[in-house]
């Protein structure tokens, strides 16, 4: 079979994974996908009610400054949350098909991305609505969107792996990901916190990421380089990473599921 | 009385066997799942401490954990209880469609597993309390029907929610976004006056605010808020409580079909 042939097969399956997944996921449910956007609503919804209220003091923009935050974390927690389970859950697929394992993780991160851009939906009226600096900075976001994409890879791969041989896996990182929610600025200003914790913030992969959205997309500001370091080398160990631990361990996991 | 006896006994064992076999389903009840969900409101506590201790404690004394633990404790139960019952029906399907266990037993099994959870993760709080020098005063027993009342109006609520879930499964959405606005409305980390009047007025008519209020005042303050709170919360559990066991009765036979 040709190259070409081969990739086109493997976007096929991948393709067909995310819609099975999706169907199931809102099987019963009357709005189906459509909660993708109405969640992301509601949120603004409650930003411009109750946060802004407490949190706004002097952060311009407050909504478009919350809201990309919002979107860009609420898209890696699903994503890796989602992803922990996935070898588990498609236990008999695995045993019974020869179809790459990591295809199962891909589509998880899929779907959660997905999700995303749906929520973007409401988010670009808030980027007009509060007026937002549109510039040529804009070029920039796919280039972050698509790293962050292979960085929420390469944790999925690692974490679909480690639940497989830890149960425990699974309340661990569903608390790592409350606790990080407060630690990437999300919804208050990186200079409110004290000193420590701002150097912690600072040296986090998702704040970068999130940093440099939120600059270029609602303020058209740069961003220094140091949070383009960040940002390269934390995606580069981590999707590097997640492929190694995943090729090297997704031929014991089928025994031990 | 002797089959009210054994009555009671029967129930008693199907609740443990229910818990027995969520325990072997749910990994959350790995040694370490069940110690994590014990913590949960002290990891909440300890991060939110250390993230607004700057921004958004006012007040001259170094309360501001067990402010916060406070809320936390009785803000998870309230979440954890209601979500437990949401799936409590639709999650048996099996069991509702080939055994004539009672309807109200799936309820309960759940509540009966966070309940425990919560009294639990008081030794927690106790701890806390002790750390920070707070001895214990005769208004602390008030506490005990604060959280019985809380309780019933976790019942009801979530008794109404199962059947709910039952009939629209989009409850499930709707309800995780309800929550996150019961967290910013429960004023867990700030004083609510840190609101503007009119938001300000609405969170006081919020029964989980509600709880939460009255139980702060009592351990950090030692004082016994207005009337009308009580009140409020009275009302609030006896209405949530029979109001969700007369929609709970009502419906909870039709279920199945629908399933």
């Amino acid at each position: 079979m040709s190259r070409i042939e081969e990739i086109k097969q493997y976007f096929f399956v991948l393709w067909e994974l995310t819609k099975r997944e999706l169907k199931r996921k809102y099987a019963r449910s009357f709005f189906g996908i459509l909660w993708s956007s109405i969640y992301p609503l509601f949120r603004m919804i409650l930003v411009v009610l109750l946060f802004s209220t407490i949190f706004d003091k002097g952060i311009d923009r407050y909504p478009a400054y919350y809201f990309v935050g919002f979107l860009m974390y609420e898209f890696f927690s699903t994503a890796t949350q989602t992803s922990l389970t996935t070898l588990k859950d498609n236990r008999d697929l695995l045993i019974k098909s020869k179809l790459p394992r990591e295809l199962l993780v891909l589509s998880r991160v899929l779907i959660a991305f997905v999700n995303f851009l749906l929520g973007c939906l409401p988010f670009a009226l808030v980027l007009v609505w509060y007026e937002a600096e549109f510039s040529a900075y804009y070029a920039y976001v796919p280039i972050i969107l698509l790293l962050f994409l292979l960085f929420t890879t390469g944790v999925s791969y690692m974490l679909s792996i480690w639940y497989v041989f830890r149960r425990d896996a699974k309340n661990f990182w569903s608390n790592f990901v409350m606790i990080m929610r407060f630690f990437i600025a999300l919804f208050y200003h990186i200079s409110w916190v004290s000193d420590g914790v701002q150097w912690f913030i600072r040296h986090n992969p998702i704040y970068g990421f999130i940093y440099a959205c939120r600059n270029y997309l609602v303020y058209g500001n740069s961003v220094s380089s140091f949070y383009w370091m960040t940002i390269g080398v934390w995606t580069a160990i981590v999707f590097l990473m997640g492929f190694l631990v995943f090729r090297k361990y997704e031929n014991d996991v089928v025994v031990r599921l | 009385m002797n089959t009210f006896i054994q009555n009671i006994k029967q129930n008693m064992f199907a609740i443990h066997q229910l818990t027995e076999r969520d325990k072997r389903r749910e990994n959350s009840a790995t040694f370490l799942g069940e110690l994590w969900e014990i913590l949960n409101p002290l990891i909440l506590t300890v991060v939110m401490f250390l993230v607004f201790g700057n921004m958004l404690w006012t007040e001259a004394s170094d309360d501001y954990p067990i402010f916060i633990l406070t809320g936390t404790t009785l803000f998870s139960y309230f979440t954890q209880g209601t979500s437990a019952c949401l799936v409590s029906l639709v999650g048996n399907k099996n069991l509702l469609i080939k055994s004539k266990l009672r309807r109200n037993i799936y309820v309960t099994q759940k509540i009966a597993l966070v309940f425990r959870n919560f009294l639990l993760s008081l030794f927690v709080y106790a701890f806390l309390l002790a750390w920070n020098h707070h001895t214990p005063n005769i208004s602390w027993v008030l506490v005990i029907v604060d959280i019985t009342f809380f309780s019933a109006m976790i019942i009801g609520i979530g008794k109404i929610l199962a059947v709910a879930n039952v009939f629209f499964a989009d409850t499930t959405y709707f309800y995780r976004i309800f929550t996150v606005f019961l967290l910013y409305g429960s004023a867990l980390f700030f004083d609510a006056s840190r609101y503007p009047a009119i938001i300000k007025d609405i969170i006081m008519i919020n029964p989980v605010y509600d709880a939460i209020y009255i139980a702060r005042e009592l351990i950090l303050h030692n004082q016994i808020v207005p009337t009308i709170y009580w009140c409020m919360l009275f009302f609030y559990a006896i209405v949530l409580y029979f109001v969700g066991a007369l929609i709970f009765n009502k419906y909870s036979d039709d279920v199945v079909a629908n399933l």
